[in-house]
């Protein structure tokens, strides 16, 4: 500024530069300030000696302020602050992790409905002015050429899909007859059939009842039992692929509808594997439905 | 026991090196914050936060005089002041604004003791206060003191400025008083 006279309140410096210029600004008392500051300093065992930080010009100059005070006024309030920080996410984070935990995601494709059918997913509202889609056949599971009815439901998801997925899943025999004419008598008790260990069938293309196995039903090792399944009794040919060529075979009319427990089929135990968790070795129902066409 | 052995004792630990120090410094440590910050509370608070950093800082402190200790702790002190201040007084506010022209007032300055100094400087309000304290009796440039308070240069000038227009009219006022008081 142009009015600006550098030594006009020069001598006001002098007057209140000395130590002693100003008796009556001094401490009111100064033993109680000292014990304040002495119980600071003990708490703070860093604070004298041995201390090797930023010169308090530099650390405490206004250009470098950050606003913080020193650790002893600051540092409980800052240790508050951060554990109710803490607290509040905790509490937020608990009820979203418990809500979207992967046990409460309901099963997007198919859930069973207080009758026990399967329900699936909705439909779009831009889909219903559609034909609706036609509503898959009654699950057929044939005794081989499983994986022809992966679209099925029961197929695709639940326990059924489970022991179906299976590496080695025992080769189903519902019929007597059949039963008869591949294992012995049946014993007493049920877990005590003679296990019979055949890999599970991955083919895909439809069961024809040729009675010369193709040389790809050869290699399969389901082939014989298929085959013997088939020459006996005609034992439930999937509907959709296979013709009926006999229909005047009176003992498929007397065959019913059979729910068969897989504990009943084979030694439950084998078909586990060697290294299994808690939650795979809990005793599951695994149900074999086996429609027949009357 | 003379300072520098005080001063080395206090590096080391010595609960008495240390209060034999604050006995030392803490009256004039006080009138300084005080004509910084006007509530005592605060300028209490604000010594003994000074001081906390002298003590834990002492360690690097090369003792070369006395003039060099009383420096090194005012200057702790006075950024404890304006580190309070910062907090409390939004310095970014003050604006730049064209100041009178001050009439030189010579006669009253020579009749002040260094208590009615002190209460004139307290009479300021805290942004004129703090740029005339920071120029005038710490000696600072006006680029310094806007580093410092995070404000232009030209707002540091018009602030003394006006501190000094302002502490002329009660010059005027005082000397008046003064003139009045000598004459009865």
């Amino acid at each position: 500024m142009s009015n600006e006279r550098p030594d006009e309140f020069f001598s006001w410096r002098s007057r209140l530069e000395p130590p002693d210029a100003l008796p009556a600004q001094g401490l009111d008392d100064r033993a109680l300030s000292w014990k304040k500051l002495a119980g600071r300093l003990r708490n703070d065992p860093q604070a004298v000696g041995g201390l090797k930080g930023k010169s308090p010009l530099d650390a405490g100059t206004p250009l470098q302020d950050t606003g913080t005070l020193p650790l002893s006024r600051t540092g409980t309030r800052d240790r508050m602050a951060y554990r109710i920080a803490a607290a509040c996410l905790l509490l937020a984070l608990i009820p979203a992790a418990l809500l979207f935990h992967p046990s409460n995601a309901p099963n997007p494709t198919v859930a069973p409905n207080q009758s026990g059918s399967s329900v699936y997913p909705s439909t779009p509202f831009s889909s219903l002015a559609a034909p609706p889609p036609a509503r898959p056949s009654v699950p057929v599971a044939p005794p081989s050429g499983l994986a022809s009815n992966e679209n099925s439901p029961i197929l695709r998801s639940g326990p059924t899909a489970k022991a179906l997925a299976r590496p080695n899943p025992p080769a189903t025999a519902t019929h007597p007859d059949l039963a008869a004419a591949q294992h012995p008598p049946m014993p007493a008790r049920p877990d005590q059939i003679p296990a019979q260990h055949t890999p599970m069938p991955t083919r895909t293309d439809p069961l024809t009842l040729h009675p010369d196995p193709t040389p790809r039903q050869k290699d399969s090792p389901l082939t014989p039992t298929i085959l013997a399944a088939l020459q006996l009794n005609n034992d439930s040919p999937p509907q959709q692929t296979a013709p009926r060529t006999d229909p005047t075979n009176k003992t498929l009319i007397n065959k019913q509808l059979r729910i068969v427990h897989i504990n009943e089929l084979d030694d439950h135990r084998q078909l586990e594997p060697a290294m299994t968790s808690a939650r795979d070795r809990e005793p599951e129902i695994k149900v074999l439905i086996l429609f027949n066409n009357h | 026991m003379n300072l520098p052995e005080q001063i080395e004792d206090a590096r080391s630990g010595s609960a008495a090196a240390q209060k034999y120090l604050f006995d030392h410094l803490a009256d004039a440590m006080m009138a300084l914050c005080c004509r910084y910050v006007k509530n005592r509370e605060d300028a209490e608070e604000i010594l003994l936060d000074g001081f906390y950093k002298f003590f834990k800082h002492l360690t690097d402190f090369r003792y070369q005089g006395e003039a060099a200790l009383y420096a090194w702790i005012k200057r702790i002190m006075v950024n404890e002041c304006l580190m309070f201040l910062r907090r409390h007084h939004a310095f970014s506010m003050l604006t730049e604004t064209a100041a009178e022209e001050l009439h030189r007032v010579e006669e009253p300055l020579d009749h002040l003791s260094a208590a009615e100094i002190f209460d004139l400087i307290l009479r300021l309000p805290v942004g004129y206060r703090t740029v005339f304290n920071l120029h005038v009796i710490e000696g600072m440039e006006h680029k310094e003191i806007a580093g410092i308070l995070r404000i232009s240069e030209g707002t540091s000038k018009s602030q003394l400025s006006k501190a000094k227009l302002l502490l002329q009219k009660m010059l005027l006022q005082r000397g008046v008083d003064y003139v009045k008081r000598k004459t009865r």
